[in-house]
């Protein structure tokens, strides 16, 4: 299965990833407005240690055996066929296990809308591959088969 | 029939995905007392509360048990297991049902001592969805009530109730609230967010009576001689393992079922998972109840492949609570108070005015516990590195930065996290 991998060796610690994916995800699709106004959570985030200069952007790895799913109450996170791992935000009733559970750290919660969110590899919406890796200036993300 | 599990829940539903991960046709019977599909019993406050409807309640839709071929007998009691003749007998039916694999996934059951003055038909318990729909009702005629035990329970009954708007207090023998899953500070901090919700929390007394007039339940007189005004009373002072079904057995229990790594009973062909049973707590390191959700699921599916033939050992169990109270999230994992000063380091971060506090308990430099309080983003990290017992030196200053990330291991730690972490168990 394709999956984001970033190369950290490349990431600038800009977020345009994450500028990206709030964007993508959002109803109006204007960059302002998903930031200011519908105030969208990126779903990724770049990892920064600033005192070794370490960055690079990460997003649900979409495990084969996901942590969060056997810790989701609701049973609102599942794995799809194709083998991505979806949040269903209509059942998450906020309690977050699957943050304690996510041994990457990269479910967030949306405070705004009270649910846990995160990667959904952009099939949510309509584009073609996920918006951070097409968003990076420097190829610091892939979407590849490994 | 090839499997059968009794009990429908978290652990039952387990069970189901575990199964079929190595036996794709063989039949599954469900048997469940209850007449509802799998649902979250967690989620019964958030019912009681109004947050959230029945449609949303259940866990698994009726399709998970159509596409997994599961056939359901709900409203069913198992009221004994024939280990030697391999059957299962049920309560008002002659019918038995023949079983080669069982999984006893009956979950836990509220803990229930005698009250002076409270009589079976008046005591309220808070563990079933059929529950919290008859307190839903109720609370439209009830206008003060008790609650007897400061638990995960308790506080959840609590909080469902507030928001009926009606007059809830507390009792707790020990001196705090949710001494059994948190810390002292987290305890300070939920027990004030819930005063100034305006639910009254007596911690260092319990009832010891309930006084009734005319037939109906008017006040609770408290060990201490306090006096509490009432018309009704929860009893939510524990789960306790629900193994009735083995009275007549010979299969070994100490408070909940006695199993292996591989969920295996005393008997071969009888597994055992979630909160009926006794698994191995890997922080403790001694075998115990663990009356959580993400055990119960992990429990059952590793019995279910071991069911399905397949040998699969599961020794990371580990206590965990993830939930919300008045608005304050809170999670914990292992220890919360250090065993002892010698061997344990306990390392906080704190600002209790801002309900913000973060404590995590090392031994040898592997994370054994901790506590976090509001600020509770990327705890899975630390529930990662606790599992895998590693030795976290390298970056244990930046543990409870608000930041901490993947970004602050090595290089070579990192890369092979990323890869290895969460492959496919089978
Ligand atoms: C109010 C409340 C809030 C909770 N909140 C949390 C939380 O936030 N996080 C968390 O991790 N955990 C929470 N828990 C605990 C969690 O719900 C349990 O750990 C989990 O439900 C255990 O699942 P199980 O499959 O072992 O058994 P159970 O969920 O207890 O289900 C067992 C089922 O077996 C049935 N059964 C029993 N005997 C028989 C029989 N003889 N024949 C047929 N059927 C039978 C029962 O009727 C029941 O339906 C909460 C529990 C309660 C009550």
């Amino acid at each position: 299965m394709k999956r984001v991998y970033p190369i950290e060796e490349f990431c600038m610690s800009c977020g345009l990833c994450e500028v990206a994916c709030a964007t993508e995800h959002s109803e109006s699709r204007n960059i302002v407005k998903a930031h200011k106004e519908e105030k969208i959570v990126p779903r990724n985030s770049v990892n920064r240690n600033q005192e070794e200069h370490v960055s690079f952007s990460l997003n649900c790895r979409h495990c084969e055996e996901p942590s969060c799913v056997e810790a989701c109450i609701t049973g609102a996170i599942d794995v799809g066929d194709d083998g991505i791992v979806l949040i269903d935000t209509e059942r998450c009733v906020a309690c977050w296990s699957c943050i304690m559970a996510c041994p990457f750290g990269v479910i967030k919660r949306d405070p705004i809308r009270k649910v846990s969110t995160k990667c959904d590899l952009c099939v949510s919406t309509d584009r073609e591959g996920p918006s951070c890796v097409s968003a990076c200036p420097n190829r610091a993300l892939v979407y590849e088969e490994r | 029939m090839k499997y059968v599990i009794i009990g429908n829940s978290a652990a039952a539903v387990g069970a189901v995905t575990g199964i079929r991960k190595i036996d794709k046709n063989g039949k599954i019977v469900i048997i469940s007392k209850e007449k509802y599909l799998a649902y979250s019993r967690p989620s019964i406050s958030s019912l009681l509360a109004g947050k959230i409807t029945m449609e949303k309640m259940p866990y698994r839709k009726k399709e998970f048990y159509d596409k997994n071929g599961v056939e359901l007998m709900l409203d069913a009691e198992v009221s004994s297991i024939d280990t030697s003749a391999k059957k299962l007998n049920l309560t008002g039916s002659r019918k038995v049902i023949k079983y080669e694999n069982l999984l006893v996934a009956t979950g836990g059951k509220p803990f229930l001592p005698p009250i002076k003055g409270l009589d079976k038909e008046d005591i309220l318990t808070f563990t079933t969805l059929d529950d919290s729909l008859k307190l839903k009702k109720l609370s439209e005629k009830i206008h003060d009530v008790v609650i007897v035990g400061g638990g995960l329970i308790g506080l959840k009954a609590a909080e469902g109730l507030i928001k009926a708007g009606i007059n809830v207090t507390v009792l707790e023998l020990a001196p705090r609230v949710l001494s059994a899953a948190f810390d002292n500070v987290t305890s300070k901090i939920i027990q004030n967010a819930f005063k100034q919700k305006g639910v009254k929390i007596i911690t260092g007394d319990t009832a010891d009576e309930i006084i009734k007039e005319d037939g109906k339940i008017v006040k609770a007189l408290l060990k201490s001689g306090k006096s509490i005004k009432c018309d009704a009373v929860i009893v939510a002072i524990g789960v306790m393992p629900n193994t009735d079904v083995l009275d007549s057995s010979n299969i070994k229990t100490n408070r909940g079922i006695l199993i292996d790594d591989y969920m295996t009973t005393s008997d071969k062909s009888i597994y055992a998972a979630g909160d009926v049973a006794e698994g191995f707590d890997m922080v403790l390191g001694k075998k115990r109840v663990l009356p959580i959700w993400t055990n119960a699921y992990v429990q059952g599916k590793v019995a279910g492949i071991n069911m399905a033939g397949k040998k699969l050992a599961f020794t990371k169990l580990l206590p965990m609570n993830s939930i919300t109270f008045c608005d304050v999230p809170i999670i914990s994992m292992g220890f919360t108070e250090a065993p002892n000063k010698e061997e344990y380091k306990v390392i906080e971060k704190n600002d209790i005015k801002n309900n913000i506090h973060k404590r995590i308990i090392l031994k040898d430099n592997v994370l054994v516990g901790c506590c976090f309080v509001t600020n509770i983003d990327r705890a899975g990290i630390i529930t990662g590195l606790m599992k895998d017992s590693i030795d976290v030196s390298d970056y244990i200053g930046a543990l409870l930065d608000d930041d901490f990330s993947f970004a602050h291991f090595t290089k070579e730690f990192r890369a092979e996290r990323l890869k290895t972490v969460n492959k496919a168990i089978v």
